[in-house]
């Protein structure tokens, strides 16, 4: 009988057909696998201060408290808030695409956000949902009801368009639209044409006060180029095709990817924003402990 | 050229690596991928270079295939190649060393035959028409032409037997170096086949045997791997001529090859064991002197032979044949100045006591039987039943004294004068009885006054084939060069005589006919204070040179020396013998061969003589019939199985054509040599290897893991 951890294993994820027990599989699988972790809640909002005992994290001490008052306090959040937190999702046609037969990475990002819904709603955190391709297709408003993860479970499981890709356009459209702070978790490959103006739209959003979390999601061909000998490629989106060799290009290309990423976390962690590479043969808690890292190291 | 060209058609593989590539390059695995932007750029920044890196992959492999199947091909360099014409006529000489080390057998067969049969493998492979000669070590280069006729020279190959050696491989191969000079054939050849023993290449330097005209030689080397021969050395007299009952020691060495042995060895005396000792040599490579004592019974001629009775696989070294003289004690005069009797510092003593040891007088072995006497008694004493004068240090010799001595010497006597302190006082003082007329016409010198060297002079190297100094037996018997000369009277030598032995090229040895006998005139004698020859260190040089110069003037045996098999010789008899027949006996020979012995020199030049032996020369006098001897042996030299360094025969020959080759399979590849050139396959492996290895570098850099760290960043456009 599977255990809950062997759910955090994409090809096992892949067999379930309900999305909601997906999320749900995902979620206790992680949890379960957590231990000593330094998982210690998902909100980001400040609680109270309680006197340091010995025994806990030094790392969690407010030093600024310390310096106020020459005594030691640790920092507590919330477990219960209102945070709004929005599930930006990329439906684009470059987002359908497994290379091995597996998941696609669109897959992949509706099962982490998924996953991400039914955490937050776990601690009653309001949860909404953006889906778009070269456009805004779906937006629910958030809410911290059972019924509203249900709700974005099943427009999440809704086949997507197929349309190309406008990110920058709909980051900016979002930014616009959402007014109240909030917490903004974005899943895409981020394969625009203009990276430039990806950047641009990623620090609108960080500009109108969000709170931002950029889960960038590869495919295991696209992150590794594993491929060998002579290769006829073809761009789903672009509809453009290349014929080259897989050796000859391999090094040239994982050094772009990896300058492109780099160019992306600069740009993100510039805003204090998080960026969490992550490709579809990682699994799932792999990609939640490195997001929930991030997160504690900046609060 | 090639080896095996056949092997060239696989050269098609090396386009493999091509043919692959270009296969796999026309069926490419299409997929969708979205990053299909990176892949552009990447594509347009190294595409380039990607392809020359698998291009210059592609021509390592192949070149690595291609030179693998030139290594099979085993290519030949023929640019050093003078007849390259396969089929073209040749001209052969096939040269056979026929020394007695080819007489080694080995597996039921000798070397010789070993090498007749390579020899009718050759000849049979050679090109119809060609011209072959056969040349040996007994051939007569006068003689020698090439023929056409192959089987008249297969005959004469298979007739060649083992000959005793009368020349060197290296005066054959000139004489076929100079046979191929003078003909027209554009393919000329030498073949050798040799044992390739230390002997019939010794004292030879570098570039002593290069060929003229560029003519290949081929050695074909037919010796054994392991030498198991035991060979007899020269065997050593105790003394050339003996007393009858006065005991002669033969000694002979006995040495192994690379196997201890242990053998018997005997001593035959006219076909009759005499003696017998057993041999034990423990250790390889050893050495053993074995010595027989015998008395002979009876005058006349002593001949015999050392041998090993077991045999061995070369039997040519088993027996050593000794000739000896028995007789009865040679008469001799021993002259000495003053009126004293000779004492020890005395020159008169020292020759007395070095012609017959007072030990072995007493004993009755002594082989002279010297008189002292005074030179004031000279003229009174009878001179007659001496067959020689031996005049030392004599001063104050009357004028009758030297009319005497030359009715003596005009008869047939010997003389010898020896220079010394008395002498040279005399001719100082210019009252010498030796400038008289009557010592000058006997003695046919001028003496002159002392020629002192303080520091000592070595006497000039003799010839030691003057009969003067036989008993020396060719060097063996003693070295002249080492005696020290420190005073000598000067000698000017008059018309008919001959200077022996000089010092600093000023006579010091001089022999002459008179009348029917000989005079020879020492300049120093053996005092301390004139010359080394009375030293302890050099009383083997004294001895013999008395020993030597009895036999001369005395005229009493023949020449004693040293005799080679298969050339004419030159045997020297007693004066008395002058002007009658002599007749030759001994093994090989078809009958008696009779010759006339030259009445003014007493000396017959005998035939070639062929195989080792006892050989008797019989001579009728009016008295009787006279028995002289002559023993011929194997030299030492030809048995020396010590096999001469390949690398040592090519510096002979110097670079360039000479190949060695042994065997069946050493002739195969001899001939391609010899006909295609030198294989080259050797130069090819290296080349090989370095393209392998490049191949390897080439590849792994080429499919390095990208995950390695390889590649910075690099900026996104």
């Amino acid at each position: 009988m599977p255990t809950a951890e062997s759910y955090l294993r994409p090809e096992v994820i892949q067999q379930v057909q309900r999305l909601d027990l997906k999320a749900r599989f995902i979620v206790e699988g992680f949890i379960a696998g957590l231990h000593d972790s330094p998982y210690h809640g998902l909100s980001v909002e400040f609680s109270e201060h309680r006197k340091y005992t010995p025994g806990d994290d030094p790392g969690l001490i407010d030093y600024n408290a310390w310096a106020r008052t020459d005594k030691l306090y640790i920092r507590k959040y919330r477990a219960e808030t209102n945070l709004a937190c929005w599930l930006l999702v990329d439906q684009s046609r470059s987002m359908d695409y497994a290379s091995g037969g597996g998941m696609t990475k669109l897959e992949y990002a509706i099962c982490l956000a998924a996953a991400m819904g039914y955490m937050m709603t776990g601690q009653q955190d309001a949860v909404g949902l953006v889906t778009f391709d070269d456009r805004v297709r779906q937006f629910i408003q958030p809410r911290s009801s059972r019924r509203q993860l249900m709700g974005i479970l099943a427009a999440l499981a809704q086949p997507p368009a197929g349309a190309g890709t406008a990110l920058a356009d709909c980051l900016n459209q979002v930014a616009s639209r959402i007014r109240k702070r909030s917490l903004m978790v974005l899943f895409s490959d981020l394969l625009d044409e203009d990276v430039d103006r990806t950047v641009e739209a990623l620090h609108h959003l960080r500009f109108r006060g969000h709170d931002l979390v950029v889960f960038h999601v590869l495919d295991e061909a696209e992150a590794h180029f594993p491929m060998e000998g002579p290769l006829q490629l073809h761009d789903p989106e672009s509809d453009e095709s290349l014929a080259t060799d897989a050796e000859s290009v391999r090094a040239e290309y994982l050094a772009r990817l990896a300058a492109f990423k780099d160019r992306l976390r600069d740009a993100l962690e510039g805003q204090k924003a998080d960026f969490v590479p992550v490709d579809t043969s990682m699994q799932f808690d792999k990609a939640l402990t490195s997001y929930l890292l991030n997160r504690r190291k900046r609060y | 050229m090639w080896i095996n060209a056949a092997m060239l058609a696989a050269l098609v593989v090396a386009a493999l690596p091509v043919i692959v590539h270009l296969v796999m390059r026309g069926r490419p695995r299409q997929m969708d991928f979205p990053a299909l932007r990176f892949v552009r750029q990447s594509h347009l920044a190294s595409a380039g270079r990607t392809r020359l890196k698998r291009w210059l992959l592609l021509a390592l492999r192949a070149a690595a295939l291609a030179l693998f199947v030139l290594v099979l091909a085993r290519p030949i360099d023929s640019s050093g190649v003078v007849a390259s014409y396969q089929d073209a006529p040749a001209a052969a000489v096939l040269c056979f060393d026929t020394s007695a080390s080819m007489q080694y057998r080995h597996l039921g067969q000798s070397r010789l035959e070993t090498a007749q049969q390579l020899a009718a493998r050759i000849l049979a492979g050679l090109p119809s028409g060609s011209r072959t000669a056969v040349l040996h070590l007994a051939t007569d280069p006068a003689t020698v032409a090439l023929s056409d006729a192959a089987g008249q020279t297969a005959d004469e190959i298979r007739r060649l037997g083992p000959t005793s050696r009368s020349d060197s491989v290296a005066a054959m191969l000139r004489t076929a170096g100079r046979l191929l000079d003078r003909v027209g054939e554009a393919r000329r050849e030498i073949y050798l086949f040799t044992d390739m023993a230390d002997g019939a290449w010794s004292g030879l330097e570098a570039d002593a045997l290069a060929t003229q005209g560029r003519v290949p030689v081929y050695v074909m080397d037919v010796s054994a791997d392991e030498n198991q021969n035991l060979a007899l050395g020269p065997v050593e007299l105790s003394s050339r001529r003996v007393s009858v009952h006065a005991p002669l020691a033969v000694t002979v060495s006995v040495s192994c090859g690379d196997r201890p042995a242990q053998r018997t060895a005997v001593l035959e005396i006219d076909g009759q064991i005499r003696r017998r000792q057993t041999v034990r040599l423990d250790q390889p490579h050893s050495v053993r002197a074995v010595t027989f004592d015998y008395q002979p019974t009876e005058r006349g001629l002593l001949q015999g032979s050392v041998a090993l009775l077991e045999p061995d696989p070369l039997a040519a070294d088993n027996r050593r044949f000794f000739t000896v003289e028995v007789s009865e004690p040679a008469s001799v005069a021993v002259v000495y100045g003053g009126t004293r009797a000779p004492q020890a510092g005395d020159a008169a003593f020292a020759v007395d006591q070095a012609l017959a040891p007072s030990p072995l007088r007493a004993e009755g072995r002594a082989s002279v039987a010297p008189e002292l006497l005074a030179a004031h008694d000279l003229a009174a004493a009878s001179l007659g039943g001496h067959e020689a004068v031996f005049l030392v240090d004599a001063a104050g010799v009357a004028p009758d004294a030297w009319r005497a001595l030359d009715d003596f010497v005009t008869r047939g006597g010997g003389l010898v004068v020896i220079a010394g302190e008395g002498t040279a006082a005399e001719l100082a003082a210019g009252r010498s009885s030796y400038d008289s007329p009557a010592a000058r016409r006997l003695l046919g010198v001028r003496l002159g006054k002392v020629v002192p060297s303080p520091n000592g002079m070595p006497v000039d190297p003799p010839d030691y084939a003057d009969a003067a100094l036989a008993a020396f037996d060719g060097g063996a018997g003693g070295d002249l060069a080492a005696v020290t000369v420190y005073r000598r009277l000067a000698i000017q030598p008059e018309a008919g005589r001959r200077t022996v032995l000089t010092v600093g090229g000023q006579p010091l040895l001089v022999v002459g006919g008179h009348g029917q006998g000989t005079v020879a005139v020492l300049a120093a004698g053996p005092q301390a204070d004139w010359s080394s020859l009375g030293s302890f260190r050099r009383a083997n040089e004294c001895v013999v040179l008395l020993e030597s110069l009895l036999g001369h003037v005395a005229g009493q045996s023949g020449r004693q020396g040293r005799y080679d098999i298969g050339r004419e010789l030159t045997f020297a008899f007693p004066r008395a013998m002058g002007g009658m027949d002599c007749v030759l006996t001994g093994p090989g020979l078809e009958g008696a061969v009779t010759r006339r012995i030259a009445a003014q020199t007493a000396t017959a030049v005998l035939p070639p003589l062929e195989q080792p032996g006892n050989y008797q020369l019989r001579v009728d006098l009016p008295t009787g019939p006279r028995r002289l001897g002559l023993s011929l042996n194997v030299e030492t030299q030809e048995s020396v199985l010590r096999v001469r360094p390949t690398a040592d025969v090519e510096k002979f020959f110097g670079p360039g054509l000479v190949h060695v080759a042994q065997g069946v399979e050493g002739l195969r590849h001899a001939e391609t040599l010899v006909r295609q050139g030198r294989e080259r396959t050797g130069q090819l492996i290296p080349i090989l290897m370095a393209v392998m290895v490049l191949e390897v570098l080439v590849a792994n850099r080429f499919h390095r893991d990208p995950s390695s760290g390889q590649g910075g960043a690099k900026a996104v456009s």
